[in-house]
């Protein structure tokens, strides 16, 4: 406690002097440009405080900053209804049935929503609203990577082979409305190539250690996703039901950590679910019915290794909300029977409960007091979270919100391949991965402190400081030391072990916004962390993370229906100490491409880098036709955010969507 | 003789057209259909290995925030002089839009600086073979970049719906090398005006 004490202070020095400053402050304002928004990522990314990280630039992780990439992952919902489409941690965004990606809700700080546990805080795409009658819409989407060698593919000294391609992605929705009542269907395939050399040469070596040999360098490694909706509702004044069926799959290349490489997979879930409201002045009552399945499995015939993984898990959960002028409460419970299949696996079944309360009190025009409680229980394990915030409105132009939460989360919901090895999964030992005997997944703990301060220094103009101190009282963190093969060429897992740590990190994100008259909007944001104290292994971790981002954000309307963008982001370097035995290794390519010597050296470090995409959106023919254009990485800066991850260089991207 | 008959009976064909009309066109009201062609003018490392020998394009130019929003395709035929045993030639169809900017000099000349930017693509006439041991490497027979080109365009107005132009441009596509022409291009405009759907469209 006394270690937290100068921190406390600090973080308390840093809201108050902003005292001085709020004067004249008024609402805040925000935007959000759609010109660049092309796949579900770029939503994501569009927010300084979510930090990500991918190998194939087509699926990332994702953190909110509390428990690292290799924790628990946002939960995904997609009209407010739960996703799940997470496999030991890789989720990939591309596979849910989003049409347009231009609206999103999220929060960084939930531990629940909706009744759901979201550890890692949640992000909720929202499709568009139905319209009355016949709607349809259609979208292509595709882009270029600067690189490929054009016609100097005649030249044997110059030719380079081509480079990623980025799409072709489709979608297709068509929905209907008459009065109260709604259906909609939604279908979008996407295509990725990524064709990065040392990329291909790894999942061209994992096949063939894998047991075959038929995927060379330069054979088609497309990564493909398909997903689809059904939806159908009613809405009354009082009440509302709808029911949706979901679906995706994807034939991927799954990066799995605890290998420390890509595995060729096929990945799909399927959604079942039922929801209900009614509501009187006071109540709002809410019923909900969800069944997810989810199987994960090989990708080719031809390999011998077993992946098959599957989980089904139907949930009900209902909740009860009040609201008055002098009270909000809102209880809920949720029973989830989790059924999962897995060689190996000998108790299948588990049933988890979970019960929330989520309350607001009003305590004088200028304060509230805002509570959530929620306990997670698992046979004879509990989970229990409690959060406080206590917003102040302080003065007219100022709101400061301290707050402190107390987070439990449960190994079963940590989505960690390790926990199912611990409960007998063979998969593991069908990829030779040497597991250390010591391996446990506990209950992970933490406590966070935080102040925010929204303060609005013109009608135009707002700033936002945030201060976070996080305190892990035990983090699970996963670590394979990878290691270089017997040609010291590539990479092959080493020895795996899974450790609880403790540490304490602080985190502070700053933004000025301004916005005028919607014809200029404009931010500049900060978003810097620290680790102060922990053990080595639990500094090296967040290291894994950019200790500072900076992102500045313009979005000009020069004429009604034009929008033109600038989003500017720098990230400092970051570190994944698990590459650590392979630094400095040169590798090379195989022979399966003769045409010049190609080759790098592996490095533990990613690189700072400066992204600038420039993106332009058109309207015509009453906002009939969109047509969406973007230049992304503008100064064709080596963005790269894995050790053996891809990168990419100056990308060009179109997306033309027609709405009926 | 009867040739040059016709030529110029078509010629002042096209210089009557346009003055039975009542409405004057011009850049704020009409749109141009432009037939182009062009030949490369300055010579660089990528045109002396692989030759641009024809170009001929077709240009469309309508009203659009307070200048002219273009989209057009140009075709060109390159002969490949690049070291290699199978035929280097191939030929690029440039898809592009973008905005002009016309200023007019005089009631019959204008100029306007030009920025367009959008996708070429390579029609390969043979894929090149590399071979190493038993591994092959084909490359591919169509590739699509991204461009953009850099314009100045000068117009010579012949009647109310014809017009003559010479445009100097400068094209660049991105690829592992990058590949630069500059070319001038020259051809013929028919203005009319634009019509409600299309206004309609565009808004």
């Amino acid at each position: 406690m006394k270690k937290w004490l100068p921190i406390l202070l600090l973080v308390w020095i840093f809201s108050s002097t902003c005292q001085l400053y709020a004067q004249t402050y008024t609402a805040p304002a925000g935007s959000l440009s759609e010109a660049g928004l092309m796949r579900p990522i770029h939503l994501v990314q569009q927010n300084v405080r979510w930090y990500s990280a991918s190998t194939d630039l087509f699926t990332y992780w994702v953190d909110n900053g509390l428990y690292g990439f290799y924790g628990p992952q946002p939960k995904i919902f997609v009209d407010g209804i739960p996703v799940d489409a997470n496999f030991f941690g890789w989720q990939d965004l591309n596979m849910l049935p989003i049409s347009q990606t231009r609206r999103g809700t999220y929060s960084l700080n939930a531990q629940i929503h909706e009744g759901i546990i979201a550890p890692a805080g949640y992000i909720n795409f929202k499709n568009p609203k139905v319209k009355r009658g016949i709607s349809v819409h259609a979208s292509h989407f595709m882009g270029i990577e600067t690189g490929d060698p054009g016609p100097y593919k005649y030249d044997s000294l110059k030719i380079t082979p081509n480079i990623d391609r980025w799409g072709p992605d489709d979608q297709f929705s068509l929905s209907y409305r008459k009065g109260n009542w709604y259906t909609k269907a939604i279908y979008l395939r996407r295509h990725y190539n990524p064709t990065d050399l040392p990329l291909n040469a790894r999942l061209h070596i994992t096949s063939s250690m894998l047991g075959t040999n038929n995927h060379y360098v330069n054979h088609v490694l497309v990564t493909q996703t398909r997903s689809g909706l059904f939806e159908t509702g009613y809405d009354e004044k009082n009440w509302g039901m709808r029911a949706r069926a979901a679906y995706g799959d994807s034939k991927d290349y799954v990066f799995l950590q605890p290998f420390g490489r890509e595995v060729p997979a096929k990945t799909s879930y399927k959604q079942l679910a039922f929801t209900a409201y009614y509501k009187t002045i006071h109540w709002k009552f809410n019923g909900r019915y969800i069944e997810h399945q989810k199987f994960i499995t090989k990708r080719f015939k031809q390999t011998p290794y077993i992946f098959d993984w599957k989980q089904r898990a139907p949930t009900v959960s209902l909740s009860a909300g009040y609201h008055s002028a002098k009270l909000k409460i809102k209880p809920g419970l949720s029973y989830q029977r989790l059924h999962t299949y897995a060689p190996g696996l000998n108790n299948q079944t588990n049933n988890l409960f979970t019960v929330s309360l989520n309350t607001t009190i009003p305590i004088n025009e200028r304060t509230k007091l805002k509570g959530q409680l929620n306990a997670d229980v698992n046979g004879s394990r509990m989970a229990k979270t409690l959060r406080i915030n206590f917003p102040l409105q302080l003065e007219k132009h100022w709101k400061l919100i301290p707050g402190f939460s107390h987070r439990e989360l449960l190994p079963i919901r940590q989505e960690s391949f390790s926990y199912w090895v611990n409960r007998g999964y063979t998969f593991a030992d069908s990829l030779h991965i040497p597991y250390q005997s010591s391996v446990a997944i506990r209950k992970e703990r933490l406590n966070v402190f935080n102040i925010q301060n929204n303060i609005s220094i013109t009608p135009d103009i707002s700033f936002k400081l945030d201060t976070r101190l996080i305190h892990h009282l035990s983090l699970n963190i996963p670590f394979q030391q990878v290691r270089p093969n017997e040609y010291r060429t590539d990479t092959k897992p080493g020895p795996f072990s899974v450790t609880q740590e403790a540490g304490t990190r602080f985190g502070l994100v700053g933004q000025i916004s301004q916005s005028i008259s919607g014809l200029l909007q404009q931010s500049l944001a900060v978003n810097y962390s620290h680790t102060i104290s922990g053990s080595r292994r639990y500094k090296n971790y967040f290291r894994q993370l950019p200790q500072t981002k900076i992102q500045y954000r313009m979005d000009i309307n020069p004429g009604s229906n034009l929008t033109l963008s600038m989003n500017a982001i720098y990230r400092t370097s970051t570190k994944w100490n698990e590459f650590k035995a392979i630094e400095g290794n040169h590798y090379r390519l195989p022979v399966g491409i003769p045409i010049r010597h190609v080759g790098g050296t592996f490095h533990t470090r990613t690189p700072s880098y400066a992204n600038i995409t420039l993106s332009a959106q058109k309207w015509f023919w009453n906002r009939h036709v969109s047509v969406q254009i973007a230049v992304r990485n503008l100064l064709n800066d080596q963005i790269r955010m894995h050790p053996l991850g891809d990168k990419y260089a100056t990308m060009f991207q179109l997306k033309i969507g027609v709405n009926i | 003789m009867a040739s040059k008959t016709l030529l110029l009976l078509t010629v002042l064909f096209i210089l009557n057209s346009g003055y039975g009309h009542a409405q004057s066109l011009n850049d704020h009201n009409s749109v141009f259909i432009d037939a182009t062609t062009g030949v490369s003018i300055a010579g660089n490392s990528f045109t002396r290995e692989f030759t641009p020998t024809r170009a001929i394009g077709l240009n469309v130019c309508l009203p659009f925030l307070k200048g002219q929003l273009e989209g057009g395709l140009r075709y060109t035929l390159y002969n490949g002089h690049a070291p290699t045993s199978v035929s280097s030639d191939f030929h690029t169809e440039f898809i592009y839009t973008g905005w002009s900017y016309p200023v007019n000099i005089t009631s019959w000349y204008q100029i306007g600086p030009e920025l367009r930017f959008g996708a070429t693509r390579f029609s390969y006439n043979q894929s090149k073979v590399y071979r190493n041991g038993p591994f092959r490497f084909v490359t591919d027979p169509i590739d699509i970049e991204f461009s953009y080109e850099l314009a100045l365009r000068n117009q010579f107005r012949l009647s109310n719906h014809w017009s003559i132009h010479a445009t100097l441009l400068y094209n660049h596509t991105y690829t592992r090398h990058p590949l630069p022409v500059t070319m001038v291009s020259g051809g013929i405009s028919y203005a009319f005006t634009e019509p409600k759907w299309l206004k309609t469209f565009i808004k």
